[in-house]
């Protein structure tokens, strides 16, 4: 049987793992030592592990040392060792692994991942930079009445696509920090993807307003569907950045969803019907190309209006 | 000799008409008071006008506006009065009519040498001298004399005209006539020597009430209810009851001068020009509004049409402008959170009996403290161009159900392609 060390760092992540085929290891500064550990705050012989031949477990023993020994953070001369004990000498942690426990299943390699690899594409990210970018002098100038400069609408457009650019930076900074690899351009092309999606179903949104004039069925439907753009996002941006099990990852994105969620539709439920002068309805006028539903009668639309004095008569109360 | 006949002439009359001044102000400065508003909790005095006496038995005549703190809050305030010679006494409220904005109020306590001012039987003849009497700004009685210039033009709620300066204070003051008869109150001035007077007819209706009881609070309410609803029907019934007059707009026909009553502007942005595009505007109102209280105004009407044509613009970027001009309309009357609810909408594409397919937007909003009285908030924009649009707009304060939805029919049909 061998004995296994794992050296970990000051956060319990392993450094570097030793495997010893025999039944004895001598830890210590000296260069005779089985395992031989710079540390000033360890004595040249330090403690010995071994494997105790009646009943099989580990064992270890200090070699009187100046420092001592802690298992599990308690000092000891002697100890019986466990699984995954943590070791410490001098300033110099060590766990002991048990070789017969067998370890957790492999996580399934995700579809999902090998099919969001095409992501992961530097060409692609800038083309839907410049798509971003087209679009928002696009909007600018479909919002202009006066005549459209591209050069001085530029500074302020490229100053919105970095703001944007902002959440890739930071998932990808984190990613690094956590793991080694960033997946930058994967998290850029997922916020631009979203930022595209965001105006299509804005564009819709308009349409459908303009065309069938919704009640406030509409305004759940309206916020349903933004929770699962954002809560999509989320998931899909922590997807990419960290290897999580799905249930930590859900419950990450539920949290921030609703974090991000929760002041916005707060706020809109807390002012809904504060006293103001001016009323609330949809200005949206769209050209007639758009314009896809019949119109009513001036007889019909008095007689809907009706229903208006009820609404109103009823808010008197309050 | 004849010169000299004719300075003499010059002479007199000038003296005379001094001697009216000073014998009128001498005659019947004990009928004149000065009304007070005071607040109970402070003991103060919050607001101040003038009134004068109109019969033995202590009535005094005043402006609504003067004692409507009083009507809103009588538990809060008590109506006073400040007679010439200083002495001070209780005044209670008899009744108002808030349209022509008018309260007649009556002493609590008589004495035994009452004083009143007698009411002319008919209005002078433009150009003749009248005599404003009021007290402004707190600083004392003073009578000013100015020229009766007939009853103001093309107005719904009339008011004479009076070219002489009244102020703050002078509000519910008598103004009367060379013999010293009451023929109009002070109610409002528009600057530089141009006063607006109520009436006599209003007056001598006010006066019917002279034998009433006192009005008693949870009285004074359903009475400017019942007041409101009867001027608003009657002015809708002008407005609805004959055929409105269109006018071209762009390539619209739109009722804007529907009346004689309204006085309409209009204005475009043709002398600019780095603009992209035409807006033509033409607006139409009621001079006047009727005063509730400080913050509530109502019986008033705005009608506004503009004409946007994008020439250069292109149908996106003009109808992302056209949806800008019709966000945020507001009301038109001032009212506050106690007064109205808020508003609520109906929209939708309505096609008119012309053809004309508009967004419409009609809303609503209720008064809290009268019953089956409304604001109407209306807009509409035409879908039927690619680059251009009409607008249309108004703002109806204080009418009922039916007046304003026969006024929007009549008016969503009125307009037309020309």
């Amino acid at each position: 049987m061998a004995i296994v060390l794992e050296l970990l760092s000051r956060k319990n992540i392993p450094l570097k793992h030793y495997k010893f085929e025999q039944d004895y290891v001598c830890v210590g500064r000296d260069f005779n030592n089985d395992l031989r550990l710079d540390d000033p705050y360890i004595c040249p012989s330090h403690m010995l592990v071994a494997i105790d031949p009646e009943s099989g477990k580990l064992i270890v023993n200090d070699c009187q040392s100046t420092n001592g020994i802690k298992v599990n953070n308690k000092f000891v001369r002697q100890a019986t060792l466990n699984s995954h004990d943590v070791i410490k000498i001098g300033r110099t942690r060590l766990r002991i692994i048990d070789t017969k426990v067998p370890l957790v299943e492999a996580i399934p390699l995700s579809e999902l991942e090998e099919n969001l690899n095409w992501l992961n594409q530097s060409f692609l990210a800038v083309f839907l930079s410049f798509v971003c970018l087209s679009f928002l002098l696009l909007s600018k100038y479909l919002g202009s009445v006066q005549e459209f400069n591209l050069i001085k609408a530029l500074p302020s457009e490229l100053g919105q696509l970095a703001a944007f650019c902002i959440w890739p930076l930071c998932f990808a900074i984190l990613a690094k920090v956590v793991k080694k690899e960033s997946h930058v351009v994967s998290q850029f092309n997922l916020t631009f993807l979203v930022i595209l999606l965001a105006n299509a179903l804005l564009l819709i949104q308009k349409i459908a307003i303009f065309n069938i004039h919704p009640g406030s069925w509409f305004t759940w439907l309206e916020l349903t569907i933004f929770a699962l753009v954002v809560g999509g996002f989320i998931w899909l941006s922590l997807f990419i950045a960290f290897h999580q099990t799905t249930r930590r990852r859900n419950i990450i994105t539920g949290s921030m969803t609703f974090i991000i969620l929760a002041p916005i539709y707060a706020l809109g439920f807390l002012n809904s019907d504060e006293f103001n002068t001016r009323p609330s309805y949809n200005p949206v006028l769209l050209p007639p190309a758009y314009n896809m539903t019949s119109s009513v009668t001036t007889d019909k639309f008095i007689e809907d209006v009706n229903d208006l004095f009820t609404q109103v008569d009823k808010l008197k109360a309050k | 000799m004849r010169i000299f006949i004719f300075i003499l002439c010059l002479l007199c009359s000038t003296a005379h008409s001094q001697q009216t001044a000073q014998n009128l102000f001498g005659q019947y400065r004990t009928a004149l008071y000065q009304i007070k508003i005071i607040e109970l909790e402070s003991g103060n005095k919050s607001s101040i006008g003038s009134g004068f006496q109109i019969d033995k038995s202590g009535n005094v005549v005043t402006n609504y506006h003067v004692v409507s703190e009083y009507v809103y809050n009588p538990d809060k305030y008590r109506i006073e009065y400040l007679a010439h010679d200083g002495s001070e006494g209780h005044l209670q409220l008899v009744d108002v009519d808030v349209v022509n904005d008018l309260a007649l109020v009556r002493k609590v306590a008589l004495s035994n040498q009452e004083n009143a001012f007698p009411i002319a039987e008919s209005l002078p003849e433009q150009g003749s001298a009248i005599f404003s009497l009021g007290n402004p700004h707190d600083l004392g009685m003073i009578v000013v004399p100015g020229t009766f210039n007939g009853l103001k033009k093309n107005s719904f709620y009339q008011r004479i005209h009076f070219t002489g300066s009244i102020n703050p204070g002078m509000s519910g003051g008598p103004v009367v006539n060379q013999l010293g008869e009451v023929m109009g109150v002070n109610v409002a001035t528009a600057g530089n020597q141009i006063g607006f007077l109520i009436p006599l007819a209003k007056i001598r209706n006010l006066l019917k009430s002279q034998d009433a009881k006192i009005l008693e609070n949870k009285q004074l309410k359903p009475r400017i209810q019942q007041q409101l609803l009867a001027n608003q029907s009657r002015l809708f019934s002008l407005l609805n009851n004959h055929d409105w007059v269109t006018s071209v707009l762009g390539e619209a026909l739109i009722p804007a001068k529907i009346t004689d009553f309204i006085s309409c502007w209009g204005g475009s942005n043709t002398s600019d020009t780095e603009a992209l595009y035409l807006s033509v505007e033409n607006r139409c109102q009621l001079d006047e509004q009727i005063y509730l209280h400080n913050g509530l105004r109502t019986g008033g009407l705005e009608i506004e049409f503009e004409w946007l044509d994008g020439k250069s613009l292109g149908e996106h970027r003009f109808y992302n402008f056209y949806s800008q001009s019709i966000t945020g309309a507001g009301a038109g009357n001032k009212a506050a959170k106690t007064d109205v609810t808020n508003y609520r909408c109906q929209q939708d594409k309505v096609t008119n009996i012309n053809g004309v397919t508009n967004k419409t937007i009609l809303c609503f909003r209720a008064y809290k403290e009268f019953e089956q009285l409304y604001d109407v908030l209306f807009v509409g924009a035409t879908l039927d161009h690619n680059q251009q649009g009409l607008i249309s707009h108004y703002t109806l304060a204080g009418v009922s159900k039916d007046s304003a939805l026969v006024f929007t029919q009549k008016f969503m049909d009125a307009i037309a392609w020309q």
